[in-house]
């Protein structure tokens, strides 16, 4: 059994305009200790993903489907459930580090609550062990700095704090939507690794949610590749990578690529996002696709394996293309 | 239902177009609406309306209760004058320094404001400066002490208990304008060889415009208050002019024998207030793009 | 901390000299002297009268005495009562209005801010918009409207409570209630909308990230930040209140000192009315002090880095 089972999950939300599917029948598994990357374009739907498995969304969203995380049904959970979960088991750290922490309260106590909370540790221990994670992130004089107030911390040093309540009690899961895109590029990359080496030193999966290919090639085991509101395409990085089967992924790719080398023109992909209000028919993508067919606009695709090779994990890919064999 | 494919463009909806469905959403603030001009319209059309002149005394009919028969349907005070009329042109006096005060402290305030946020530097913190000091006198006091002073002069009124609430529009428009000095439009108009006074008018105050209309609304039902407070001490309109607040202080002197006396112009008052207070509310929640869902 | 008090209160003292000067000018100015009420008096004594008030000198010098005084705490004597000095009457009749004006602002707070708190927290519910209607209703009616009824209620029908005077603990119910009720309504506003503000913000949503309860994060994350607004208020609100109390004073005939102002003020007692004005000024200055204090206590971005 995986850690994280995610079955034709589904999230979308009444409005004026009519119901609006930001996630359209997504499924996917991440093992113990493994991670994952969810990457996309803005309105993809990798946020909301995040958020429903943490059972954060706005009041009025609708989920369906099946999130299990070590085989507990999240969905319908009650919230003293998932409140117990939050924190402990599950962990997520958001985007803007900037805002994300109390500016009227010490670091140290925010740290310290999570502690008190699921461990019941005393105001004392909570502050002691506080200290130590703070050093084990790389904030410096953690006994001293541990408080002081956020307003008196840099973006990056925000973010370790972060990451250090975040992994506080070693929770199963920890979800980080978009960790570096309001950082500095120099202080990005210590993050990232800061990251990837707290959560391999305490045993916790990691989901890493970016827009940007790149940060998340060199991080995650797996990949995932997200386009309105469904999965194009998903498997180990190294596949996908390699053996990008999904038209969109290759586009992706080229773009990349142009970025870091070529002479000639930026290639891009035409078109934009689609309205989430009245969605293509068919496969998302179809209208910027440049491999579209006839169908493509009148049948969904499902997500299919792309050829197997021992012992590797499914590759799986949601195109009507056929697989040049 | 999908009538449109992925390439057609929706129409786009300016910010005030959007804003002024929210209002009309806004059900409290569409009846104030509705509420307020029907006060309005029964103010303004008063004399042609009321069968009987304001000023007129009729000492055979003291203080007799309202009759839709009598012909006097809010009653008359002691001196037999009808109340009716006299709701009526006291509420023109009430709408009139409420709007005219509210003009002289808007004028007062956006330029004010508007010039300091623009210029910024020294000049900004001159101007602050003096606001803020401004804002720690107790204003009301100085106000009876002016109509005590120099005599309960109508325009005086205006002016006086204009030059109290012009700080805080000041304040707020200094505020708008600072945030819109550094915005890219502004900056491209000044590269494209604009003049100051051309970007304030052009630019910045059709900006400050939503911020403005709501301060206004807001402000005026504060200002109704403050003249009818100094009514109520005696100290407003003179006779024959009169107010809600006038009526209101004669009104609650004969509480218990004449309650009529004190019901309808306090009915009509705060009636106003609440209008005003309600749809300024409603202005300031639909130009505040903010949603509200947030899983609470 | 010492030195900000400290600049603070050096940037008051234009503002006081302000109010003193505008007060004293503005009398000065004004057509008609103290004793023109007075009838039959012959000319040489009122001139006498006058002199001995120091009112033949020229304004300049008027002025400058008048600034010694004051800062000596002496506001004169009382042009109407005779026999008394303005600083008597302050001293007399401050400690009245003060237990009025601290009791309404304390009833404003705390009424103000449960109600706000409630209503934010069952944002868009009936019981949202019934409290806030309410509180639309304490802003739209005037004081001098909802007295008189308050007190034909309470007083005459239902005689719970005294309809005026100042005697008993019972006295201070009504007016202190009447006077707090649109300061009430204007907190229970402000602190609706400060904490649906702090609901959408970030740090609320890592705190509800943390484990932390609906409520939990409310409580300890919330309530802080929501109520430094209302802080900031505090300073116009004591000075709505002791505007408000003039009227409320002379409701309940209260034997407070804004109902010496009114008096004052139609009987011309100028040097009362002065002593008043600038009292009062000096007061919204010092609550303004202590509110900014208190505000920069409390927030943690305006001390010192440590």
């Amino acid at each position: 059994m995986s850690l994280l089972e995610v079955s034709h999950l589904k999230v979308s939300y009444p409005t004026r305009d009519g119901v609006i599917d930001v996630v359209r029948d997504l499924s996917f598994e991440l093992d113990e200790a493994d991670s994952l990357g969810i990457a996309g374009e803005s309105g993809s739907g990798k946020s909301q993903t995040a958020l429903a498995i943490m059972g954060l969304l706005a009041a009025n969203a609708r989920v369906s489907g099946s999130i299990r995380l070590d085989g507990l049904e999240l969905i319908g959970e009650s919230e003293r459930g998932l409140d117990r979960l939050r924190g402990k088991s599950l962990a997520m750290v958001f985007q803007d580090p900037m805002s994300a922490l109390n500016p009227y309260m010490t670091v140290g106590r925010q740290i310290g609550e999570v502690l008190e909370l699921h461990q019941g540790m005393s105001a004392d221990e909570a502050a002691k062990r506080s200290c130590e994670l703070l050093q084990m992130t790389g904030i410096d004089e953690p006994g001293r700095r541990s408080k002081a107030y956020p307003h008196q911390f840099s973006g990056g040093q925000r973010q370790r704090i972060l990451i250090a309540m975040a992994l506080a009690c070693g929770p199963r899961l920890l979800i980080a939507d978009e960790p570096t895109t309001a950082l500095d590029v120099t202080v990005q990359k210590k993050i990232l690794e800061l990251l990837r080496s707290r959560c391999r030193e305490t045993g916790t999966a990691l989901i890493l949610i970016s827009h940007d290919l790149a940060v998340l090639s060199g991080m995650c085991r797996n990949l995932m590749i997200m386009y309105g509101g469904m999965e194009m395409e998903r498997g180990p990085s190294q596949r996908v990578l390699l053996h990008a089967t999904h038209p969109y992924t290759a586009a992706l790719l080229r773009t990349l690529e142009d970025l870091h080398g070529g002479t000639g023109p930026l290639s891009v992909i035409p078109g934009e996002p689609p309205d989430l209000r009245n969605p293509p028919g068919g496969c998302p993508f179809n209208p910027r696709c440049s491999e579209v067919l006839t169908h493509c606009n009148k049948e969904i695709p499902r997500p299919r394996p792309v050829r197997r090779i021992e012992g590797t994990q499914s590759h799986w890919v949601a195109c009507h293309l056929e697989p040049e064999e | 239902m999908n009538k449109h494919g992925a390439n057609d463009t929706v129409g786009g909806r300016s910010l005030w177009q959007n804003a002024g469905e929210r209002l009309r959403r806004n059900k409290a603030a569409m009846f104030s609406l509705w509420l307020l001009l029907f006060f309005v319209v029964l103010v303004v059309a008063g004399p042609w309306l009321a069968q009987h002149d304001y000023t007129q005394t009729n000492l055979s009919l003291g203080s007799t209760a309202p009759s839709l028969a009598g012909g006097h349907w809010f009653g008359t005070d002691a001196l037999g004058r009808d109340v009716l009329a006299r709701t009526l042109a006291g509420g023109r006096i009430s709408l009139l320094v409420g709007l005219v005060a509210t003009l002289v402290s808007l004028l007062i305030g956006v330029f004010w404001g508007a010039v300091a946020g623009y210029c910024g530097g020294r000049v900004d913190a001159l101007m602050m400066r003096f606001v803020d000091t401004l804002y720690a006198m107790p204003f009301m006091f100085f106000v009876i002490l002016l109509m005590v002073v120099f005599g309960r002069n109508i325009l005086l009124i205006f002016v006086a208990i204009g030059a109290i609430n012009w700080l805080d529009m000041a304040r707020i428009v200094r505020g708008q304008t600072i945030g819109l000095r550094h915005r890219e439009f502004i900056q491209a108009a000044t590269l494209m060889g604009a003049g100051t006074l051309t970007i304030i008018v052009r630019h910045v105050i059709p900006n400050l415009l939503g911020v403005v209309v709501v301060y206004v609304t807001l402000t005026i039902p504060q200002v109704m208050l403050v003249e009818s407070f100094l009514s109520y001490l005696g100290l407003g309109v003179q006779e024959p002019f009169t107010s809600w607040g006038a009526l209101v202080n004669q009104g609650a002197l004969e509480m218990e024998t004449a309650p009529w006396l004190l019901v309808f112009p306090a009915l009509f008052l705060a009636g106003t207030l609440f209008c005003f207070n309600f749809i300024g509310d409603g202005l300031r929640d639909a130009l505040d793009a903010k949603s509200d869902e947030d899983g609470w | 901390m010492l030195t900000f008090t400290l600049k603070r209160l050096l940037s008051a003292i234009p503002t006081l000299f302000l109010v003193v000067a505008a007060t004293f000018f503005l009398i000065r100015i004004a057509p008609g002297g103290p004793f023109d009420s007075e009838r039959n008096l012959p000319p040489d004594i009122r001139a006498n009268i006058e002199r001995s008030y120091h009112l033949d000198e020229p304004l300049l010098q008027q002025f400058g005495r008048y600034l010694k005084g004051v800062v000596r705490g002496d506001f004169g004597p009382s042009y109407y009562y005779r026999d008394r000095d303005v600083s008597e009457l302050i001293a007399e009749s401050f400690p009245v209005s003060f237990t009025l004006g601290m009791t309404a602002l304390l009833l404003a707070l705390l009424g103000g801010v449960t109600a706000g708190v409630f209503a934010a927290l069952r944002r868009n519910s009936f019981s949202d918009h019934a409290v806030m209607s309410l509180a639309m209703s304490g802003i739209s009616i005037p004081n001098f409207v909802l007295a008189p009824l308050l007190v034909l209620l309470f007083a005459v029908h239902l005689q719970w409570l005294p309809a005026g005077g100042w005697r008993g603990l019972g006295s201070v119910v009504l007016p202190a209630f009447t006077l707090a009720l649109p300061q009430a309504a204007y907190i229970a506003r402000l602190t609706r909308a400060s904490l649906l503000d702090i609901l959408g913000s970030d740090f609320l949503r890592t705190a509800r990230a943390k484990g932390l309860s609906r409520s939990q994060a409310v409580w300890r994350h919330a309530m802080k930040p929501t109520l430094m607004p209302v802080i900031s208020y505090l300073g116009p609100a004591t000075a709505a209140l002791l505007t408000g109390s003039v009227v409320i004073e002379q409701i309940f005939q209260i034997p407070g000192l804004g109902r010496y102002f009114v008096t004052g003020a139609l009987n011309r007692d100028y040097t009362l009315v002065m002593g008043v004005v600038i009292f009062y000024g000096a007061l919204i200055i010092v609550m303004n002090l202590l509110v900014d204090l208190l505000y920069a206590w409390l927030d943690p971005r305006s001390r010192r880095r440590q």
